[in-house]
């Protein structure tokens, strides 16, 4: 009831402001009427009456405003007020406004601009349903087998859990793949989740049209050609066409029926790798490859990722605990299949002591999260720094303000203001202020993002779907710094100019010393501190990228072309397969300035990788596991010689070594123990590289000898080296080289399943060959899509997007933040300068010399800045010994705690610092005596 | 002799005041002079903020009518909240005097 009215009071004031202030005037104006009404019928005048009714009703604007505070709303009322004189004050002052909200800007929209990265990239959700209850299985241990991709089960391991868990209210498996498809005449790549026939209902995805996958479409292997397409992809290709429906695709030269389209904004679970089909996992074999042992029944292969929906209630831990007998009992029965006879005890024994570890999946699945989370949390913690530098500068800026309006202030105590009163506006005017920077760096936000994206996130935003466009999430991350910004910087110059002491501020021209220029002190001191962690933060993503850029693949990297293509996609068979990458090696060798054609399985320097255990001929492991764990490619004749690197030994792969090799490896598969599949008795030839040569062939020539695929005990040595090449980088220019081997991709085990990437050095300018290759290809056959073609020098850069990312920005933000501090100094020491002038004045009237008054303010600067520096650098310190080892996987060459990077950084600091302190120290020194006596 | 009133008694004096019937701010006025016989001076001006609090209490009713001199006024009325804050506070104020005029006329005998 009682807060009803109070309720009602106030919304009439603020609707109905006008009407009730005059309703108010009126009825204040009627009692003076009234009782002069009174007092002229007891006899006096009319003017005396209403005099005299005027003196007893008392200060008529005091009971006004009394009666303003008592209708409720008052503050709110206040609110609008303030708000008004501070915009009017800023109008005053627009030099003040600018520089303040140009600095705030900088800062709310440094933090924006990371965050709105950060919340996309790192923190949201998948959209589906209760996302905090999904999970992804993880086996962890000692595999034995193939595995492909991170977290990955065995399909048959996942419909074992599937069919026998008491914490899941429901289970699916994915696995995303690229693929191509094909369309009027033409062919792209696109990519495609294959999901289980529970997938969209144990998320609680809905079709947006026509309807999803369900359990009922995932029962025949091959014999379900169905898929359901995502929104922005049918957006995209179909033009929201509803039509879309019903119709077929030809996707890897297999018919899919268009079943619907799924849920507006759900791009499947991989959130880095956005899918546009989504296909039955029964349909694998169009996608993944035909193989001896199907991936559906084979337990030795680990590639599907299997997801679960914790009932209602069950904890991660709850769940862990529950799944581990069950996994025991799996791995207890698998190892006693025939796939384990050749397997060494270590192996059976590593093998059982794996076990299921579930991991929270609300967020979904991302190769590039991880690799960006420690960056994208530097960036914001640096992000942090510069705005709290920035908010030391604007208080140290009000601060001076609020000294020259202590007059103002010092009134309005006097005449009878609370002092809560002017502390709220002084608040509402840095809220004001704070709120006009958090719009400004709102903006700033969006256009830094795209700025971002386009140039450092390009190779990944694709797959990523993020946008700088703010979201509700991102707005109210910005109005809620902007607000605590105008607070911080708000609050201590507020509380300090509202007790001035009144004697000495309403006296002319005298100036409070002491306390205040303390506060200031204190605060340039905090921005020397902080700026020089900033610095240092800097110095060591810098030298990173120098580090990196410095690195050599091992080959020359300028006008060397790569590019991928899949013709089993496109439907070719093994034999068409082998005879068209031959009569492309031709045919691309034709063109002119190309000197040098090769193909390779997998492609370097991409993060990909396949290794293998070999067995060494001649050399027994001390330890079960010390096999070499070689990084493998397949590769054609003049693959080195494309890419320029040199033999050492032996010689290169003639057509003629194509022979039969025993196993066929997936380029996506990644450890690989030998004997799942019957062995032919033959020998092939392998080349090595000289890490490979150093570590197993010490002091031996290792041409002719001989090696294996696998490291069980008895492994067969049926590899010939024939050649030992020059070291290169393998993964990637930050992974050291590994022991490599080579060997032909035209052997017996070839199936074109996997696709190659196919390298052309040229002579000229890679551009125009780039184009001739392209239309080659497409010449060949227009229905196979060619694609990621790019320089292995654009490939290398891209390869550092990241690095460069962190470097520049964190370069950009040093620099600002010891601008920022550096503007703070200046100010302080001008104003203090300013200050002194008349004593200034006496010593050089006394016969200072102007060096002496010169050293007398750079010692003050030398001060703060040697104070600033002093507590800086341990800070420094401090954060590189305890974040060190988060970030030592974004450093390359250097250590955090690298010292000449810190003592960089403190001399670049401290070079600026008395820059900016010597301006007014000369100001100072060039005081005229007759001048600064005669001031004031 | 008029007595300034006791602060925080205004709010019940005008409760008191309108209870009587309903009132303009003036007649407030003029009504608290006559019940207390002319002996309690209220400063006229601070009558309206404390009407203002009694109204965004809710104890209070306003509207507006025309006076006995034709006069466009706004009239108080008490509300059933009013009319039981003022029975509490009126027992209250009661209970007060009486203790206090006790201990005023306390006797040495009676110690």
């Amino acid at each position: 009831m009682k807060s009803f009215s109070t309720i009602r009071s106030i919304v009439s004031v603020l609707f109905h402001r006008s009407q009730s202030e005059a309703e108010m005037d009126e009825e204040l104006c009627t009692h003076v009427r009234n009782r002069a009404d009174d007092l002229e019928r007891s006899g006096l005048t009319r003017a005396g009456a209403e005099r005299r009714a005027r003196i007893e009703f008392g200060g008529h604007e005091r009971f006004s405003e009394e009666c303003r505070e008592e209708r409720g709303g008052f503050w709110l009322e206040t609110v609008g007020t303030d708000l008004r004189f501070g915009a009017r004050m800023l109008r005053k002052s627009p030099g003040f406004a600018a520089v303040a909200i140009l600095t705030l800007a900088l800062g709310i929209g440094a933090n924006t601009a990371i965050f709105t990265l950060l919340d996309q990239i790192l923190l949201r959700s998948l959209p589906v349903k209760d996302p905090q209850q999904l999970v992804l299985l993880d086996l962890v241990g000692h595999q034995y087998g193939n595995s492909s991709g991170d977290n990955v089960l065995s399909y048959p391991m996942y419909r074992d859990f599937q069919g026998h868990n008491e914490v899941f209210s429901g289970m699916f498996v994915r696995r995303s793949t690229s693929a191509s498809l094909s369309f009027g005449g033409e062919a792209e790549r696109v990519r495609v989740e294959l999901v289980s026939g529970t997938y969209f209902s144990v998320l609680g995805v809905q079709p947006a049209l026509g309807r999803t996958l369900m359990p009922d479409d995932d029962r025949v292997p091959n014999g379900e050609p169905l898929a359901v397409l995502s929104c922005r992809f049918w957006k995209q290709w179909f033009a929201g066409n509803r039509d879309v429906v019903g119709t077929t695709l030809m996707v890897n030269n297999r018919k899919l029926t268009v079943i619907g389209v799924a849920q507006a904004g759900f791009d499947g679970v991989e959130t880095d790798r956005a899918a546009n089909l989504f296909v039955p996992i029964m349909m694998q074999e169009a996608f993944m490859g035909e193989r001896k042992t199907p991936l559906l029944t084979d337990r030795r292969t680990r590639w599907a990722q299997a997801y679960g929906r914790l009932k209602p209630g069950v904890t991660l831990e709850q769940a862990k605990a529950s799944l581990q007998p069950f996994t025991h009992s799996l791995l207890e029965m698998e190892v006693q299949e025939p796939a384990f006879r050749h397997a060494s005890a270590y192996d059976r024994e590593e093998f059982l002591n794996s076990w299921m570890n579930v991991l929270p999946a609300a967020k979904g699945f991302s190769y590039t999260r991880n690799d960006l989370s420690a960056p994208l949390w530097v960036l914001m913690g640096t992000t942090g720094l510069v705005l709290l530098i920035a908010c030391a500068n604007l208080a140290n800026l009000l601060l001076l303000r609020s000294t020259a309006r202590q007059k103002e202030i010092g009134v309005r105590l006097a005449i009878g203001a609370s002092r809560g009163r002017i502390l709220q506006q002084l608040l509402i005017e840095s809220l004001l202020l704070a709120g006009l920077g958090g719009l400004a760096g709102l903006a700033l936000a969006y256009w830094a993002d795209q700025a971002l994206m386009a140039v450092y996130l390009s190779a990944t935003s694709a797959g990523l779907s993020i946008s700088a466009a703010p979201d509700a999430q991102v707005l109210l991350f910005t109005l809620g710094i902007s607000f605590l910004t105008g607070i911080a910087f708000g609050v201590t110059p507020a509380l300090q100019s509202t007790k001035p002491d009144l004697h000495r501020t309403l006296k002319a021209g005298s100036v409070v010393r002491g306390r205040r220029g303390g506060m200031r002190q204190t605060l340039v001191i905090a921005q020397v501190a902080f700026s020089l962690v900033l610095l240092a933060g800097a110095g060591l993503f810098l030298r990173t990228l120098t580090n990196l850029r410095r690195v050599s693949p091992g080959f020359p990297a300028e006008r060397l072309i790569g590019f991928e293509l899949n013709p089993w996609r496109s439907g070719y068979t093994t034999e068409q397969s082998k005879e068209f990458y031959q009569r492309l090696t031709e045919n691309l060798r034709s063109i002119p300035g190309v000197l040098s054609v090769g193909l390779a399985a997998v492609r370097i320097l991409d993060g990909s990788e396949w290794d293998s255990g070999l067995t060494v001929e001649g050399y027994s492991a001390s330890r079960p596991h010390d096999h070499p764990q070689a990084f493998m490619n397949k590769i054609s004749p003049n693959y080195f010689a494309t890419l320029g690197v040199p033999f050492v030994a032996g010689r290169d792969f003639t057509p003629l070594d194509g022979r039969p090799i025993k196993k066929e490896a997936n380029q996506e598969t990644a450890v690989a123990a030998s004997r799942f599949q019957d062995e032919e008795e033959s020998t092939t030839a392998v080349i090595i590289n000289e890490t490979f040569a150093r570590l197993y062939f010490a002091g031996r020539n290792p041409i002719g000898l001989h090696l294996g695929f696998g490291t069980d005990p008895g492994t067969k040595t049926n590899m010939e080296i024939i050649g030992v090449v020059k070291d290169t980088k393998y993964t990637g220019l930050r992974d050291a080289i590994p022991e490599q081997a080579f060997v032909p991709y035209l052997a017996a085990g070839f199936t074109g399943q996997s696709g190659m990437t196919v390298y052309v050095r040229t002579s000229i300018d890679p551009a125009p060959v780039m184009r001739a290759a392209r239309a080659r290809t497409r010449e060949m056959d227009a229905n196979l899509p060619v694609y990621a073609m790019r320089t292995t020098e654009e490939q290398i850069s891209d390869s550092l997007l990241t690095e460069r990312m962190i470097a520049s920005l964190s370069a950009v933000f040093g620099f600002l933040a010891a601008l920022l501090a550096t503007v703070g100094l200046y100010g302080v020491m001008a104003y203090a300068v300013a200050r002194r002038t008349r004593e200034i004045g006496i010593r050089m009237a006394l016969g200072a010399e102007k060096g002496r008054v010169l050293w007398m303010v750079m010692r003050e600067v030398s001060f703060l800045v040697a104070i600033g520096l002093a507590t800086g650098i341990p800070a420094a310190v401090a954060l590189a010994r305890v974040g060190g080892h988060w970030i030592s996987g974004m450093l390359f060459g250097v250590p955090a705690t690298d010292p000449v990077n810190l003592a960089l950084a403190a001399l670049l600091m401290a070079g600026v610092a008395l820059l900016a302190g010597f301006l007014p120290a000369r100001r100072a020194s060039r005081v005229d005596p007759m001048v600064a006596l005669r001031y004031e | 002799m008029q007595a300034q009133i006791l602060p925080g008694t205004l709010d019940l004096l005008i409760l008191k005041a309108v209870s009587l019937g309903p009132l303009h701010g003036y007649g407030v006025l003029l009504r608290i002079e006559q019940i207390s016989g002319g002996a309690l001076l209220v400063e006229q001006g601070a009558l309206y903020p404390a009407l203002f609090r009694l109204v965004r209490q809710g104890l209070l009713e306003a509207s507006w009518g025309t006076s006995d001199n034709n006069r466009r006024a706004k009239f108080y009325e008490l509300t059933s909240a009013g009319r039981k804050r003022l029975r509490q506070e009126a027992d209250g104020w009661n209970r007060l005097a009486t203790a206090i005029a006790s201990a005023l006329n306390a006797q040495p005998e009676e110690v």
